[in-house]
């Protein structure tokens, strides 16, 4: 078993102009050592997956739904004194925007040594050597200095290894990071990828990754989850996601990236209201394959796309119409309506090197 | 009004001869900030956000300007749309000094250049429809007959690709794309020949940037708008500037033709930018980054090119026979003991564990060890000066190891600032390119 399982969960708000499902029926799992990116356009239900999952959000008006079982343990009926302790300890979050992740009237050391002395990892000279130890682990210059700086002495890439640092301090197990570099620059973005990268091989630590651009996921995802307007729409491998998108969302979202040769192409129209989202799959009024059995009931189901090559762990799969035989073992290619499918290849602007 | 520019211009004449006269026609432009201290305020430094500065801007084009976080770029739009007031330097509009305006010519001039910003939600009164957002500039400018204003709200709606009908409804209920829509048409109520995009889609998602750029595109042939773009993400510039402005620091260290920019980047902190752009491929997975630590603190810049602490390509002094990789380390270290930020605590941290030589000793081995240099140089005459260097650090004897340093490995690029200097279609201040070594 998986160290985080997600199943079915679903999150909904009450509001007074109808009931908005933020999150319908996700399932995915993230185990030790492996990177999983939730990849999706702002809206599609990424952050409050990330939050619902150590019960972030206030409920009412959140009602969450499913199961979300951490170390075997179900932490949607865990009790709240329980939650604590494994909100920052066992599981711990880096959110989007660095600077409002820390107290701008406490030196930086302070609040990693506050974040160990309230995880019982350490107290007093044992946690400031720990926190020194951290700082220069995440890549600070001279951390015996910079202990004593205020966040606003630091820049944006410094702070946000700051906030990596201080989510490393009480020793967790799982990082949940929400779009952790989407304020940074360019550059500095590359090495703060680079520093997860490193910090889940050595630590064998399970990192979630949400973000709404493929750039980075294919810089550093083990695996894939695309969400659309609160559901999953494909899962695999980031091999298999990138060279054979199986939805045609994930396709259109491929096709948006700004690339050397080609120029990037727009998905055209937005989201569906989350209060009235449409019959059948969600994704059907912006789909330019869309047939008419994607316009009635529900979500389709999740076919593999790759019955030969699925495996337990890795299974790529879509829920997409187009790919409901391929599970069947029949002789027809899979997704043969997607002309980038069709020939069972690669197509020409997917094949690398 | 044309012959004026013609007879002040440098560099930038070459590449723009046979376009007629630039909109914008900045000279030598500085922005500083007085940094006060003490009981009295008095000045006692000076952010130079913007250090010298020349740009033309032509109808129709697209200037894109880029750079990290910290480089000047946001002052450099505030100061041409004269809401920060430049402290030197010369912005002319169609040949008129900006400065000098006033009354009409200034209130014309701040109709002529609108700006759009980063954050499409700060920017909207959120009790305003959209409708009354767009039409407010109008009306500041003197249109003031209602039934024509909502005329023009409602096409200048359709010309950024919304339905007219969104006139009615309010800022939070749009989407962040479609904010910056409204922003566009806002922009463009008044007829603005120039348009400032600072971090236009920084705010959007991937997906939505590239409708909104191509929007830009589409408005400025329709509208002959000059436009500059300002962003730090290579990725957003490539897809509409017709020519690049690289910033480092207030000043541009490479400018040229777009396309020559990013096919042959001559400039290493260009290179650095192109080479930071995030492949969408899991094939091609980054190398690790070429620029080394932040954008220094710009009230203090480094001497000589303004990145050379940072530069992966630094040029070693002649007579060092080591590899360009091990100098890089050597200059590292040398920056640090110049900035007095060697971090000798934190090394006596991490040598204090089982130690089992000499205090002395060991620290010495922690310096190299902080700063990735080998064991021995394999240059003679560098090894002893560097060890000589060490030891000085290690005895709190900074100036000592100062002096040692830059007898032995002081870099052309520490000692003397590289001018802009032409190579082809494009201007590039950089040493490598003035020795030839590129």
């Amino acid at each position: 078993m998986a160290l985080l399982e997600v199943a079915d969960l679903s999150v909904r708000f009450r509001t007074d102009r109808g009931t908005v499902v933020a999150l319908d029926g996700v399932d995915f799992s993230v185990d030790r050592g492996e990177t999983v990116c939730l990849v999706g356009e702002s809206g599609s239900g990424k952050t409050v997956c990330c939050s619902s999952l150590t019960r972030l959000l206030p409920s009412p008006p959140a009602q969450v739904e499913g199961a979300v079982r951490f170390d075997e343990e179900d932490l949607l009926a865990a009790s709240e004194r329980r939650l604590r302790a494994i909100r920052g300890g066992r599981i711990a979050h880096v959110f989007q925007n660095p600077q409002s992740a820390l107290d701008p009237v406490y030196a930086v050391g302070d609040q990693l040594v506050e974040a160990m002395t309230i995880h019982g990892v350490a107290t007093g000279t044992a946690a400031r050597r720990r926190a020194v130890d951290i700082l220069d682990r995440v890549g600070i210059p001279d951390p015996a200095a910079r202990v004593d700086d205020y966040p606003h002495e630091l820049s944006g890439g410094m702070t946000q290894r700051v906030v990596i640092a201080m989510a490393l301090a009480a020793d967790p197990d799982l990082l949940v990071a929400d779009e952790p570099t989407t304020a940074l620059d360019v550059t500095t973005e590359a090495a703060i990828l680079d520093l997860l990268a490193e910090l889940a091989a050595e630590r064998d630590l399970a990192v979630l990754l949400v973000t709404h651009d493929l750039g980075v996921v294919a810089g550093i995802a083990d695996r894939v989850v695309v969400l659309y307007a609160g559901k999953v729409m494909e899962r695999g491998t980031v091999e298999a996601v990138f060279d054979r998108p199986a939805h045609p969302y994930t396709r259109a979202l491929l096709e948006s990236l700004p690339g050397a040769d080609a120029d990037p192409r727009p998905i055209g129209g937005s989201l569906p209201d989350p209060r009235s989202p449409p019959a059948g799959c969600r994704f059907h009024p912006r789909c330019r394959y869309a047939v008419d059995e994607c316009r009635d009931g529900g979500q389709p189901p999740m076919h593999a796309v790759d019955a030969a090559a699925a495996t337990a762990e890795a299974v790529h799969a879509a829920s997409c119409v187009h790919h409901r035989d391929a599970g069947g073992g029949g002789d027809a290619p899979v997704g043969r309506e997607l002309p980038w499918l069709a020939t069972g290849q690669p197509t020409a602007e997917d094949a690398h090197d | 009004m044309t012959d004026g520019p013609a007879a002040e211009g440098n560099g930038e004449q070459a590449a723009t001869a046979g376009r007629g006269a630039p909109v914008l026609f900045v000279r030598g432009l500085e922005t500083h900030f007085p940094v006060t201290g003490g009981l009295l305020r008095r000045e006692v430094g000076r952010v130079r956000a913007v250090d010298g500065v020349d740009l033309d801007l032509h109808p129709g084009e697209t200037l894109g300007v880029v750079g990290e976080s910290g480089c000047g770029k946001s002052t450099l739009a505030r100061t041409l749309l004269g809401l920060v007031p430049p402290t030197g330097g010369t912005i002319r509009y169609r040949g008129e000094d900006v400065h000098a305006l006033d009354g009409v010519a200034e209130r014309r001039y701040r109709r002529r250049v609108q700006l759009v910003l980063q954050d499409p939600v700060s920017s909207f009164d959120p009790r305003m429809t959209v409708g009354a957002a767009v039409a407010e500039p109008m009306a500041a400018h003197g249109l003031r007959d209602p039934a024509r204003r909502r005329e023009r709200v409602e096409g200048l709606l359709r010309q950024v690709g919304l339905d007219p009908s969104t006139r009615e409804r309010y800022p939070h209920e749009l989407s962040g794309g479609e904010k910056q829509r409204v922003a566009l048409a806002r922009a463009l109520s008044v007829d603005p020949e120039v348009l400032v995009l600072d971090e236009p889609v920084s705010a959007l998602d991937v997906s939505v940037q590239a409708e909104i750029l191509a929007l830009v595109r589409r408005l400025q042939d329709r509208f002959d708008l000059a436009v500059l773009l300002i962003s730090h993400d290579m990725t957003v510039v490539r897809q509409v500037a017709d020519r690049l402005a690289v910033m480092y620091l207030g000043r541009f260290v490479e400018r040229g033709p777009a396309e020559v920019l990013f096919e042959d980047p001559l400039h290493p902190y260009t290179r650095a930018l192109v080479d930071a752009i995030p492949e969408p491929t899991p094939h091609a997975r980054r190398s690790s980054p070429t620029l080394h630590g932040d954008v220094p603190d710009p009230s203090d810049p480094p001497s000589g090119c303004r990145l050379h602490p940072r530069c992966p390509a630094v040029i070693p002094p002649d007579d060092l026979a080591i590899d360009q990789a091990t100098w890089r380390r050597v200059h590292e270290f040398h920056a640090a003991v110049a900035a007095d930020g060697v971090g000798l605590e934190s090394i006596r941290r991490r040598v204090a564990a089982g130690r089992v030589i000499s205090e002395v000793q060991a620290l010495r081995r922690g310096v190299r060890e902080a700063y990735d240099l080998p064991d021995d140089l394999g240059d003679r005459a560098a090894e002893a000066a560097l060890a000589d260097a060490v030891a000085s650090v290690v005895q709190g004897e900074r100036e000592a190891a100062l002096a040692t340093l830059e007898s032995h490995f002081e870099s052309v690029c520490a000692e003397r600032e590289p001018l802009l200097e032409e190579r082809g279609a494009r201007e590039v201040a950089c040493h490598l390119v003035e020795d030839g070594r590129r």
